[in-house]
């Protein structure tokens, strides 16, 4: 049984790094709701929440097209790249021939060119 | 014709006396090899060829040429290699790239380490809620993650304003475009982004390690620090090695979060190689030059991921 100065201490620590890890995606949040009249300084909340610069990220920013070509980019690419690599895999994973293990060395080479 | 079609067919093999002749022994499995896998595994090489390998091969050429990009190559020889050898400039990219394995690697595998020691050695709840949280960073788009630190960073902006509150003052400063202190600063945004990964591997990994052990080293009377290096630390052994070669990559080939950042300022402190060779290609236009950088840089991280899985299997025995 651990003592309760270790779940204490346990629980600062993880709540000091979840804050950490958290703080920058709230504040990018928070600077959303802002105006863009408003001068933003320090980490102030904003007084009154203000979804313009969403809007605007729709009509002025192409949002809508730009996460269509995102959409279809991820879609095709997983599609292909899953086919590929069943048959692959499959090779690979059931199969005894001769250079196995070098075409599979060679495959995973590539691992270290993606950008 | 290979031998697996001649066995399939012995019709056509005339004048052998096959029949009634028991089948050659020769110690393999029937149907071994399987010479169809290379039918199976076919599709997937054509596209590695075209669209990893034949790039690669394209750009160490082009390393060994004087190119603008439009007009036509010359050959340089190794005169781009002997440039970058001899830059001050690409010598301090590759020197600030080591820097910030520092952050990347060494600082998150620490906070890494540290919490899952603290997670193994007292039950908390909520440990899936806090394994959300701890990952979230790596799965914001890096463009995002830059304008928030850059946000962050900036003299209005939280940090400073907090330094302040605390009374520390002169601490306050314009973090990215101080000389000493930008690369540190955008090496922190690479631990910020990193420790989670490493904080889930190895977590998978040390939830693995059977309870027994843990019980069997208190009643042992080991402490904190005793358990971490008897069981924990022994146990995740694997997971270690891949979160310790995937953040030292990810430090080596670093790009995106300076390019939003410090786009290489100020006065360079701040340049990476990945980051000279997209301003060489397409900014300074000298294609060459960033072809021999981006072959220099592949070797590297070659190299060191397979210093570290060679340092790991020599610490195994």
């Amino acid at each position: 049984m651990t003592s309760r100065l270790d779940r204490y201490s346990t629980y600062a620590a993880l709540g000091l790094f979840s804050a950490l890890a958290i703080y920058p995606l709230i504040s990018i949040l928070f600077l959303a709701f802002h105006k863009k009249t408003d001068n933003v300084t320090g980490f102030s909340l904003p007084t009154t929440i203000s979804l313009h610069t969403f809007t605007a990220a729709w009509t002025e920013g192409g949002f809508a097209k730009g996460m269509w070509g995102s959409f279809l980019v991820a879609g095709s690419v997983t599609a292909v790249a899953a086919a590929l690599s069943l048959l692959t895999g499959y090779a690979l994973g059931t199969m005894r021939f001769r250079g196995s293990g070098l075409w599979f060395n060679l495959l995973v080479l590539g691992l270290i060119f993606r950008p | 014709m290979t031998e697996a079609s001649r066995e399939a067919a012995p019709a056509s093999t005339r004048g052998r006396p096959a029949a009634g002749r028991p089948r050659r022994v020769t110690g393999r499995a029937p149907g071994e090899p399987h010479r169809i896998a290379y039918l199976f595994l076919l599709p997937g090489l054509v596209a590695y060829v075209v669209f990893t390998l034949f790039p690669v091969a394209q750009t160490v050429r082009l390393s060994f040429y004087d190119w603008d990009g439009i007009t036509s190559k010359t050959w340089h020889g190794l005169g781009n290699y002997r440039e970058l050898f001899d830059s001050t400039e690409i010598r301090a990219a590759f020197g600030h790239s080591v820097e910030l394995i520092l952050f990347y690697a060494v600082f998150s595998l620490a906070i890494g380490l540290f919490l899952t020691a603290l997670m193994m050695h007292s039950h908390v709840r909520g440990l899936r809620f806090f394994r959300t949280v701890l990952f979230m960073p790596q799965t914001i788009a890096t463009v995002v993650v830059a304008q928030a630190f850059t946000w962050i960073y900036d003299p209005s902006g939280p940090l400073d304003a907090f330094l302040r509150s605390v009374g520390a003052r002169s601490f306050a400063k314009v973090w990215l475009g101080d000389f000493t202190w930008a690369l540190p600063a955008v090496g922190l945004i690479g631990t910020w982004i990193s420790f989670g990964l490493v904080l889930i591997l190895l977590l998978a990994g040390a939830q693995r390690i059977p309870q027994e052990l843990y019980e069997a080293a208190r009643v042992d009377g080991a402490g904190f620090v005793r358990e971490f290096f008897a069981v924990t630390l022994p146990g995740i052994r694997n997971e270690l090695l891949v979160a310790a070669t995937l953040t030292t990559i990810t430090a080596l080939r670093n790009f995106d979060i300076v390019y939003n950042t410090t786009s290489g300022g100020p006065a360079g402190k701040t340049e990476v190689p990945s980051w000279l060779m997209f301003h060489d290609a397409f900014e300074i236009h000298r294609v060459g030059l960033a072809a021999a950088i981006a072959t220099v840089l592949t070797a590297v991280i070659s190299l060191v991921a397979l210093g570290i899985s060679r340092f790991y299997t020599e610490a195994r025995q």
